[in-house]
């Protein structure tokens, strides 16, 4: 009998997939959109060098899938090592960011990120949302990571800090001073609000 | 690369084009989850490495403080100029850089466990320290300190354990320094005969020393001789302070207080000896004739002029 997959969690699938491969497919179905996404954020937006990063990284999860380490949830043990293949991967390709870092549809995101507390008040919710992406790609790599992770992934200031190994604090600061640097980048660009 | 042919428990509807590709790439590699004991090894690895890196932090630290303990300073004054030559020269520098090492490795290692990402590195650097400083302490309350510093230094000719640099320290006679054991009395020249730890042979003269100095000097036990040298071929020893040599065990606060008062006392009386002495000849002598006693050469010590200015 084939079991129902979509009530089944991350690690059931894990533990039937050491078993049999084929159940893989399953995780690959569950994050390869999310996934595709995040490396596409991190700087990966060929889409021919997406789907060959993706491969890697599905194959280097399966290879791993026996040192998931459980006091983590699973999601960011996959986003560790999307993040890990995908820089390693970036850098491999020389690639830089191209045209709008983020995605469209993601204005919603942006705004929100102009709200949070300190750098954003000065800002009105109806701040230019191309121009907050342009700024962005501007931001340091190490900021850059952390403020998509939170304000694009959702990810919890834990898990942040389980996906890119830094204590949960940094991740705090990084996320600060990520904004503070943001800001700056957005008064050079003189933003009308 | 080819999509492998049956996937008996995916929804083909719910197949992707990459969950395909990847299959088939596991299908085609033959690939496999690693070992779950690969991982298992690889983190006790690090855990082990740690704890070596711990216990060889905590020995040496066990020996930086059997040094600390057993420093003499007491008398620093009769071998060294000023503290800081005096420590300068008994600190267990290779102790403390390999106590430093080891630290470094300790956290080195823990940086490199599962979670160790979850802390702070000063929390890192500080707990890999702490448990060195700990498991130290527990050391040197067993005596593992001395038992390692002594055991190194008979055993390794280039380890020089404090022993042996508290004895080169002693052992110079060209400075006035006599490190060895009583051997004999010379009725007739009314000398000790003393061996130094260099079994030289020293006929001591006890002129200007008092009666526990000559009964500690004569007592049999190894003994630091302070004076000068008159003839060192024909082994003539001035002596000026007898010292116990203790190196078995740690010496408390009070008791180094003590010695530090006994040596001082000793060598403000050369000092005071020496003046009064200095006072007589300028009134029965004329200038720079010699002295006719045996008495005040210990006022010509470095260490009592040293203390005199």
């Amino acid at each position: 009998m084939q079991p129902d997959s979509q009530h089944m969690s991350d690690e059931e699938i894990v533990s039937m997939t050491i078993r049999d491969a084929a159940f893989f497919s399953h995780i690959v179905l569950r994050y390869e959109d999310k996934l595709s996404r995040y490396i596409m954020r991190l700087g990966i937006r060929n889409a021919e060098d997406r789907q060959d990063t993706l491969q890697e990284i599905f194959i280097k999860i399966y290879k791993n899938l026996n040192g998931f380490d459980t006091s983590l949830s699973f999601s960011s043990w996959v986003y560790r090592i999307a993040h890990n293949e995908a820089i390693s991967a970036y850098r491999k390709l020389s690639v830089r960011p191209e045209g709008h870092l983020i995605d469209e549809g993601n204005e919603r995101v942006a705004r929100e990120m102009t709200m949070e507390e300190g750098a954003e008040k000065e800002f009105d919710v109806r701040v230019n949302a191309q121009e907050v992406y342009r700024a962005l790609e501007e931001v340091e790599e190490k900021y850059r990571t952390v403020l998509i992770l939170r304000f694009f992934e959702h990810k919890e200031y834990e898990e942040i800090s389980d996906i890119l190994k830094i204590p949960t604090g940094s991740v705090g600061t990084l996320i600060h001073r990520g904004k503070k640097q943001l800001k700056e980048k957005l008064d050079t660009k003189q933003l009308h609000v | 690369m080819k999509k492998i042919e049956s996937q008996p428990h995916t929804n083909s509807d719910q197949e992707s084009k990459l969950s395909c590709l990847v299959l088939a790439q596991i299908a085609q590699d033959s690939l496999t989850p690693c070992a779950r004991w690969r991982f298992l090894c690889r983190n006790y690895f690090v855990w082990i490495a740690w704890a070596v890196s711990v216990i060889f932090g905590a020995i040496s630290f066990t020996v930086m403080l059997y040094v600390a303990d057993n420093a003499r300073f007491a008398l620093y004054e009769a071998t060294h100029s000023t503290p800081l030559s005096f420590f300068a020269e008994v600190l267990p520098f290779m102790w403390i850089v390999a106590f430093l090492i080891m630290g470094t490795l300790a956290y080195y290692n823990m940086s490199h466990t599962k979670s160790a990402y979850k802390y702070p590195l000063w929390q890192l650097l500080t707990s890999s320290m702490v448990f060195s400083i700990v498991g130290g302490i527990v050391l040197h309350v067993f005596g593992v300190g001395y038992i390692i510093d002594t055991q190194l230094g008979k055993g390794m000719p280039l380890y020089q354990s404090y022993e042996r640099t508290e004895a080169k320290m002693w052992q110079n006679p060209e400075e006035g320094r006599l490190l060895g054991v009583f051997s004999e009395m010379d009725e007739k020249e009314q000398v000790y005969i003393f061996i130094d730890g260099n079994n030289k042979k020293w006929s001591i003269q006890t002129a200007e020393l008092r009666t526990p100095d000559r009964d500690l000097l004569s007592s049999g036990k190894t003994v630091r001789v302070l004076g000068t040298t008159k003839d060192q071929k024909a082994g003539y020893f001035h002596a000026c302070g007898v010292f116990p040599w203790m190196h078995n065990g740690a010496v408390s606060a009070q008791g180094m207080r003590a010695d530090r008062k006994v040596f001082l006392e000793k060598m403000y009386a050369h000092m005071e000896n020496g003046d009064r002495l200095e006072g007589f000849e300028r009134e029965v002598f004329e200038k720079n004739q010699d002295m006719p006693f045996k008495e005040g050469l210990c006022a010509d010590l470095a260490v009592v002029k040293r203390m005199k200015f």
